[in-house]
């Protein structure tokens, strides 16, 4: 904790420096130190394991998340990309959820000086999930029979934002461990007609207007100035 | 006299003896199908009306299961006029019109 703090604290001081640098250069020549630096390191490949430990855990739940990040001095551009089958069956009903989500967007590192490919800094995504529903159910009345209803909805769209807190640490050779606190809000869905959401891959429960999840991943780090030396 | 009944309907869904006691009626909608098509016996002859819904469903949560929401869209019908006064059809709202019919 105190190394990180300390980072963080080394990293302010290093963008302060390069601020006085660059005042000072004013029209000098600061392209070759400024564009180094902006050379990815490497790209991060993982999966998020909390929907991984649903699909094991619970019945009915199929859920899977990949995830990327590349990075350009101290920013990550991350793309996640998930696929979920949900289903949801009670007495006398089946309403069944599947469909893609994608997320996309840029985190922002505040210790990348530390030696190792940690991260802990703040990211914000776009996500939008493709998705189709299904629900059937028995109805029963005493005018009309008894029937089976069936309703269906392709192709609903939903689009939110996250913003998120992240930590990312080496744990073993180029294995990482990430945690990430994501609030998900402003929320919009479309082609809701004759049957509404019930789940929403990749954001969670339709109702919500917004909502906070705990992700939990392991990446593995390819490195590219390793494979430059080689 | 004033006697409803609907297509697809095991019995009668409305009967009075007199149309001044059928100033305000209430009867079901096809849970099944958009539309529900009503016959109408009067004293004074055969009325028909076919009401157009916007039907919903939505699951409430696994515990509670499902429901329905109706709204009205469109009616035909063969009497003299009818309006839409509100849409939404609440279940055991009674003092909420639906719509208004108007004989000649």
């Amino acid at each position: 904790m105190y190394t990180i703090l300390k980072s963080i604290l080394n990293n302010a001081v290093q963008t302060w420096r390069m601020l006085v640098f660059l005042t000072a250069a004013a029209a000098a020549p600061v392209g070759v130190q400024a564009q180094s630096k902006y050379i990815p390191n490497g790209v991060r490949v993982g999966a998020n394991v909390i929907p991984l430990a649903a699909t094991a855990a619970k019945e009915g739940v199929e859920h899977y998340e990949i995830t990327g990040d590349i990075d350009f001095h101290k920013y990550l551009f991350t793309v996640d990309l998930g696929r979920a089958k949900l289903n949801r069956s009670g007495d006398g009903f089946r309403f069944l959820t599947s469909g893609a989500y994608f997320k996309a967007g840029v985190d922002v590192n505040f210790i990348e000086n530390v030696p190792g490919s940690h991260v802990l800094g703040l990211g914000l995504r776009y996500a939008q999930s493709r998705f189709n529903a299904e629900f059937d159910w028995a109805e029963q009345s005493d005018i009309w029979g008894d029937r089976i209803i069936s309703i269906s909805n392709d192709g609903v769209v939903t689009r939110w934002f996250e913003g998120l807190g992240i930590l990312k640490v080496d744990a073993w050779n180029n294995i990482q461990l990430g945690f990430s606190l994501a609030y998900k809000f402003a929320k919009k869905t479309k082609s809701t007609k004759g049957l509404s959401p019930y789940d929403i891959p990749g954001f969670g429960l339709s109702e919500a207007a917004t909502l906070w999840s705990f992700n939990y991943h392991v990446y593995y780090y390819i490195p590219f100035k390793k494979e430059k030396q080689q | 006299m004033i006697r409803v009944t609907a297509e697809g309907a095991s019995r009668v869904l409305f009967d009075s003896l007199t149309q001044r006691r059928a100033e305000r009626m209430s009867f079901p909608v096809n849970i099944y199908s958009d539309t529900t098509r009503y016959a109408f016996a009067l004293t004074s002859g055969e009325e028909w009306l076919e009401a157009i819904f916007e039907r919903s469903a939505m699951l409430i949560n696994p515990e509670c299961g499902p429901t329905q929401s109706f709204s009205l869209d469109t009616v035909f019908s063969s009497f003299d006029s009818t309006r839409i006064s509100n849409r939404f059809l609440r279940y055991g709202s009674p003092n909420v019109y639906n719509l208004e019919i108007y004989f000649k």
